[in-house]
């Protein structure tokens, strides 16, 4: 008799997520994973007998389940309250609320530093180079209990001592400040406003800059950011409920910023502030080449950077020292920069990655 | 298609089982079947769906010449076995075949690249069934082409087995009893195998393929271990979870099918674990190669050499690879030694512990070749296992596996044995309804995992 009820339960929660899936309106883009949605196929017999069109609708149907995301959390609430497991998508479930992003066995560390050797070679200034490691490696000490991650210092000394660039190493400087300020975020696989601020200290000392102090600034509280990191395991705490804050250092700056061709006067773009994808408001997310004029800056002096994300929030201190600064995306754009740099005489040269995403990205891997 | 996937629990199933409850007609009923077995094979092989269908137009044209032309019988059956054997050998190990002339004569013959369809190894099997079963009379020849349509190309068995013998399952393909009581009993059962597949298969094999991944010059002797009996684990969920879907499936379309696994890790000896693993298979292998070898009637010289030549094609039919064959070998040897006095030295023990121990040592280390393609690497997996090569017996990092692991290797282990049924005998009506609500909370968390990851396959595809 059970076994009957049984199946009527199970036979009535396929029908209805059926049915639900076929009526309730789909939505194109998913806010919690930032990508867009797959639409339906269209009918194409080649695409058919080549199987692409079966795997499109199998990903429809993933993509556009009936809560998808409510689903999503409930695997890992499972995962983490239930199982009680500290590694759930990559990620660790640390002490103290920490969620910390894994980092794997790099793959392409050689061909990358050849790369950026080959690029060295070709300008006429001695390029900087840094390789901002992640959290895993600063807040090492709120890991769960016996995780022994692949080291990420490895991989930063094997391309310090590989490139004939000026390495500069921030390590210590994130090391020694990492308690008394929240230097990445827990929830986004960035570093915080204030850890690129050491980083920039640090510049600035091989630079022999004076580094402009955070006072200087007015600082603004964008709340409720709710990163990637959280995207990835779609758990929520008290803590992961509110999400977490990013400080914006503004300065009354004479700029011009040209994102792509289109012209600003400010290096944020505020209208990420209410979307989910926080952090894009540096540096106005992704463009392939930025040109950035600081009109207060009477004695001229110019900056190439070659770059990730993680250099979006540490670009607001770098425009005190620099009347012109160049901004390049390698995965988007196509053209010569070191090419740019020898025909524009460059005075300083900065290529700054994390350590996590050099060895993925495709740009890095073709700069030139 | 798979069965663990949203697109067949939520599309394909109801689309079929809604008009084959409404028709009553067994031969509507059949053609439903057949309908939906063809559309199911299309969706993962639009292809190859056309080379499924000659073959049984094949296999159905020779056993009807078999019956009309009777002096001739044998060669038919001779013509049949080398087509399929060929089909199958075309497909599935042109390339590696290549590659190991190649390897053994120096030689540089271009290697093909061909597209392994889903489940040829199953549906040659049983194609192969059904002459062999005509050829020898155990079955009368079945003139109606859509029976024998349904009875290869039904697709709870079709891509990754039970290898349904023709003999086992002829008479249910045209009277067989469709109930409210066997579709529940059917939907019980597939939701069992899906847990077994989502729940714990995914989750072990997620184990696994992270040990494996690792740097094999830093893992210790405990992850290697740990990581071989995940796999242990990972590759009798995923497999017997399927056959407890197919089962389920065919119960709920009124079939029985024979069951696949029987608890094949609390065997005492590695002939014990043949009788429980992957008994279509094995039974399969027993009838059509084993016994008409001569089995164990001809010498012990024999026998041996006809256990090995089976295991030997056991492990090439598990895929077109030389640690398959290495693994199929390697279960050759002990059953072999324990029918030269090991299998009496281990009656002797009557605890058992000795013998479980034994036999999961070689089932354990068995699947770690099993798992593990590239020969270089296999080398070196079992220098760690075997050996303790890195000269480390345990590190943090198996800590930190194990610890975040342990309640899926607990359950694991739990269900590899039969303390369900323990439970289920008693009939208490408490855990009656315990067990409604752990299948339905059971169910929705597998379409949790479902959703949550699109990363899905069955191993058992590869074959």
């Amino acid at each position: 008799m059970t076994t009957k009820i049984n199946s009527i339960i199970i036979s009535a929660i396929v029908i209805f997520f059926t049915i639900a899936f076929i009526f309730l309106p789909k939505s194109d883009f998913s806010e919690n994973e930032n990508r867009s949605l797959i639409d339906f196929p269209e009918f194409n017999i080649e695409e058919v007998l080549a199987g692409d069109y079966m795997s499109d609708v199998t990903e429809y149907l993933s993509d556009h389940f009936p809560c998808r995301d409510k689903f999503a959390a409930v695997k890992n609430d499972f995962e983490i309250e239930i199982l009680k497991s500290k590694y759930v998508n990559n990620i660790y479930i640390g002490k103290d609320g920490y969620f910390i992003e894994d980092y794997v066995q790099p793959e392409n560390s050689d061909k990358i530093i050849n790369n950026l050797n080959e690029f060295q070679d070709n300008i006429k200034v001695k390029a900087d180079f840094i390789l901002v490691p992640t959290q895993i490696s600063i807040y090492d000490d709120k890991l769960p209990e016996f995780a022994s991650p692949v080291s990420q210092l490895r991989t930063i000394d094997k391309y310090y001592s590989g490139l004939s660039m000026n390495c500069i190493d921030v390590y210590d400087i994130l090391m020694t400040n990492k308690y008394n300020e929240k230097l990445y975020y827990r929830l986004d696989h960035h570093w915080t406003t204030d850890g690129a601020y050491y980083a920039y200290v640090q510049y600035c000392g091989e630079k022999g800059f004076m580094p402009v102090s955070r006072d200087e600034y007015t600082v603004e509280e964008i709340k409720n950011f709710k990163g990637t990191i959280y995207s990835k395991l779609n758990y929520n705490n008290s803590y992961t409920n509110e999400g977490e804050e990013i400080k914006v250092y503004n300065k009354d700056f004479d700029i011009n910023v040209s994102y792509d061709g289109e012209e600003s006067n400010s290096l944020y773009n505020m209208d990420y502030a209410d979307k989910k994808d926080k952090y894009s408001l540096f540096l106005n997310n992704i463009n392939s080449f930025i040109e950035i004029t600081n009109n207060d800056i009477k004695e001229e002096r110019s900056l190439v950077i070659v770059k990730d994300s993680y250099a979006n929030s540490m670009v607001p201190f770098l425009v005190n020292h620099y009347s012109k600064i160049y901004i390049f995306d390698p995965r988007s754009y196509k053209g010569s920069i070191s090419e740019f740099v020898n025909n524009n005489n460059a005075d300083d040269v900065l290529v700054l990655y994390n350590v996590n995403t050099i060895d993925s990205d495709t740009g890095i891997n073709a700069v030139y | 298609m798979v069965f663990s996937s949203l697109e067949f629990i939520f599309f394909f199933l109801p689309l079929v089982t809604v008009p084959y409850m409404i028709f009553k007609n067994i031969r509507v009923r059949n053609l439903i079947l057949i309908t939906a077995s063809i559309l199911f094979y299309a969706f993962g092989e639009p292809k190859a769906v056309i080379l499924m269908l000659l073959s049984i137009v094949f296999n159905y044209g020779l056993a009807m010449l078999m019956e009309k032309y009777k002096a001739y019988k044998k060669l038919f059956l001779i013509i049949a076995v080398i087509i399929n054997l060929a089909l199958l050998f075309v497909y599935k190990y042109t390339g590696f075949f290549a590659e190991s002339i190649n390897n053994v004569f120096s030689l540089n013959i271009d290697v093909p690249v061909i597209h392994l369809p889903i489940g040829i190894s199953f549906f040659t099997f049983q194609a192969m069934s059904y002459v062999i079963d005509v050829y020898r009379g155990d079955t009368p020849v079945q003139k109606r082409l859509s029976s024998i349509l349904l009875y290869i190309s039904f697709f709870p068995q079709l891509i990754a087995g039970p290898i349904v013998k023709y003999h086992d399952i002829e008479k249910q393909i045209d009277t067989r009893v469709v109930s409210f009581e066997n579709y529940a009993l059917g939907i019980k059962r597939f939701l069992f195998g899906l847990f077994k597949k989502v729940l714990i298969a995914n989750n072990a094999g997620a184990l696994w393929s992270l040990i494996s991944g690792m740097d094999i010059a830093s893992i210790s002797l405990a992850s290697a271990w740990l990581g071989a009996i995940a796999y242990t684990l990972q590759i009798y969920f995923d497999f017997s979870g399927y056959s407890d879907m197919a089962i389920g499936l065919g119960k709920m379309f009124g079939f029985d099918f024979l069951e696949n696994f029987n608890y094949p890790y609390i065997s005492k000896s590695i002939r014990e674990f043949w009788r429980r693993w992957h008994i279509s298979l094995s039974t399969w292998f027993k009838e059509y190669l084993y016994i008409p070898l001569g089995g164990n009637r001809r010498g012990s010289i024999r026998t041996y050499v006809n256990l090995i030549i089976v295991f030997f094609c056991t492990g090439l039919w598990h895929g077109a690879s030389w640690n398959f064959v290495i693994w199929g070998m390697w279960h050759g040897l002990f059953s072999v030694l324990e029918r030269l006095g090991l299998g009496r030295l281990l009656e002797k023990d009557k605890t058992t512990v000795i013998s479980r121990i034994y036999t999961l040592f070689v089932v354990v280390a068995g699947f770690a070749i099993f798992g593990i393609v590239d020969f270089n690497h296999l080398k070196e997996y079992m220098g760690v296992m075997l050996f303790n090569s890195n000269g480390l017996l345990i590190d943090y990092s198996f800590l930190f596996m194990l610890k975040n692991n342990v309640f899926i290797l607990l359950s694991g282990i739990l269900i590899s044995m039969p303390v369900y049924g323990i439970v289920k005998d008693k009939n208490i009506k408490v855990l009656n309804i315990v067990s409604v609500i752990l299948y339905t909370a059971g169910f929705i968390l597998s379409i949790a995992y479902l959703v949550s990851s699109s990363y899905n396959p069955f191993l058992y595809f590869r074959f």
